[in-house]
């Protein structure tokens, strides 16, 4: 009994580590050969953030330390919630489509009509999406679809358990891609994880000036990166 | 037994966090001044206005660096047998171990950055700040002649980008309360703060390769130029002449050589060659309207001559 036991947390390690150790997809530039096809259309799907502009924290693993970093960060939770709209980032939504407008003539916004994780599993290497997108070539009448997901915006805080290691920075995160629906292969993938360390000191309630800064600060790199990217 | 649980856990965050707030801070950086006014919005009149510059005569100019003094997540096993102030001591040497590091990084980001404008600094060396005013300015005090609550002192630290073709100043500028107080972080002595930032134009080829080979006259000229704004922008911020200014909130990208420079605040006078940004920390931050993609279209008809 006791060796089967063994046995089995060995497989369940094994699985585990074998999860960890897999290799993240490395960035796509942009596939302009395919944009050029001639009536290509192309769905442009816009996945807002779950959560308003706040603080992040990372670091603090345990239940008492994360206490601590939220009550460090109480205030500064309360100005971003508080003042930071959605705006900047409908502005990011807004470039993404115009620059693909400029790469094809049929770019328009799509609904996805599942969420992407409830979607069917896709077994592919490096370069093809993780789900299968291709059954949304006929579902949304498109040949490429390009989805902007933000994760996460406002500011973000790295702790070692109770001790931040810097100040709160400026930032935004999320990931840029594009399925070719034909055969699900990414013709673009671009990670977003914008960090900018405020000037000066941060802790000035209760606006913030220096890190409500460096967030625009965050979302002008954004953009430009994405600008450069399409 | 429960509730008395959930009070030791939040008596414990109460604990650490007001022993943590302090560790949690920025390190020190002296070109880095919060705004604070309690004088109102014009405290000189024209023709009162005096100004100071700090005691030191040397001119402090400084390699531009990044300031991200965030360090690497650091692991360390706190032993559990030691009581609350034993935790405590554990997590205060954790923490001073963080803040060294941090100060260190910057230390060293600072020192790399110098190293790159070395003919610069050099340079710099056989000049004087009082060299770089104006000969005709009169609003210049060199002694103690007037109450220093009446004179607007200023400590202005210049900087180069590594390619050395742009260089700008930082400006501290203070009014003291009382006339003992030389110390302009100590926030609540002074009855007025604020930071003045003037960056030049791009520097030609032909300067750049001047300011290598450790040309001083073209380097006081072009530090002068911007230690003089800030004098004419500190003046016309302490008469109130920003006052009327529509303020109306929005983002400007300031195109530097290497890097895209954020200011969220509104335009609160424009010259011909530049415009004044008061920022959302009530900075003012002079920029030439190239550098935010004016074009000359917008401005006056005499600017757009002036330009051409």
């Amino acid at each position: 009994m006791n060796r089967i036991f063994k046995t089995f947390f060995a497989a369940v390690m094994v699985l585990v580590l074998a999860a960890c150790g897999s290799t993240p997809q490395p960035t796509v530039a942009l596939n302009t050969n395919i944009l050029a096809t001639p009536d290509l259309k192309i769905g442009f799907a816009y996945i807002p953030p779950k959560e308003g502009a706040t603080t992040h924290i990372y670091g603090a693993a345990c239940l008492l330390c994360y206490g601590v970093a939220s009550a460090l960060t109480g205030k500064l939770d309360s100005h971003l919630e508080s003042s930071i709209t959605t705006q900047e980032l409908d502005n990011i939504k807004q470039l993404v489509l115009a620059e693909y407008q400029t790469r094809a003539e049929n770019v328009t916004y799509v609904e996805l009509p599942n969420p992407i994780n409830k979607m069917k599993k896709f077994k592919g290497e490096l370069g093809f999406a993780k789900r299968d997108f291709r059954n949304l070539k006929t579902e949304l009448g498109v040949d490429v679809l390009v989805v902007l997901d933000i994760y996460q915006h406002g500011a973000h805080r790295s702790f070692s358990n109770y001790i931040p290691n810097g100040d709160p920075q400026g930032y935004l995160s999320g990931l840029l891609y594009s399925v070719d629906l034909n055969t699900n292969a990414y013709i673009q993938y671009l990670e977003i994880n914008e960090k900018i360390q405020p000037t000066g000191e941060w802790d000035e309630p209760p606006t913030f000036p220096n890190v409500t800064m460096a967030y625009y600060q965050a979302i002008e790199n954004t953009k430009q990166k994405l600008k450069n990217a399409i | 037994m429960v509730d008395i649980q959930n009070s030791k856990v939040f008596t414990l965050i109460v604990l650490f966090t007001g022993f943590l707030t302090g560790c949690g801070s920025t390190p020190l950086n002296d070109d880095y001044i919060r705004h604070v006014n309690n004088i109102g919005p014009s405290f000189f009149s024209t023709s009162h206005f005096a100004i100071k510059l700090q005691e030191s005569d040397n001119v402090d100019i400084r390699g531009v660096y990044v300031t991200n003094d965030t360090v690497e997540a650091s692991t360390i096993m706190y032993q559990g047998g030691a009581g609350i102030a034993g935790m405590i001591a554990q997590i205060g040497t954790h923490s001073t171990l963080i803040q060294s590091q941090r100060n260190d990084k910057l230390a060293k980001a600072q020192e790399q950055a110098n190293q790159a404008i070395a003919p610069i600094i050099e340079a710099s060396k056989t000049l004087r700040l009082t060299e770089l005013l104006d000969p005709g300015n009169a609003n210049f005090i060199s002694t103690d002649t007037r109450n220093p609550q009446q004179v607007l002192h200023i400590k202005p630290i210049f900087f180069s980008n590594p390619q050395m073709n742009k260089v700008y100043v930082k400006a501290l500028i203070w009014i003291p309360t009382d006339a003992v107080n030389k110390h302009v972080r100590k926030r609540a002595k002074n009855q007025y703060q604020n930071m003045v930032q003037v960056y030049s134009k791009p520097f030609t080829e032909a300067e750049t390769e001047l300011l290598v080979a450790g040309d001083s006259e073209l380097l006081k000229e072009k530090l002068s130029s911007l230690l003089n704004q800030v004098i004419s922008i500190a003046q016309s911020e302490l008469t109130g002449q920003y006052q009327a200014a529509s303020k109306v909130e929005k983002t400007f990208v300031i195109n530097l050589n290497d890097k895209r420079l954020v200011l969220r605040g509104a335009i609160v006078d424009q010259s011909c060659s530049m415009s004044i940004i008061q920022d959302i920390r009530h900075w003012l931050i002079a920029v030439p309207h190239q550098d935010i993609g004016l074009v000359k279209e917008k401005l006056s008809n005499d600017c757009s001559l002036a330009l051409n």
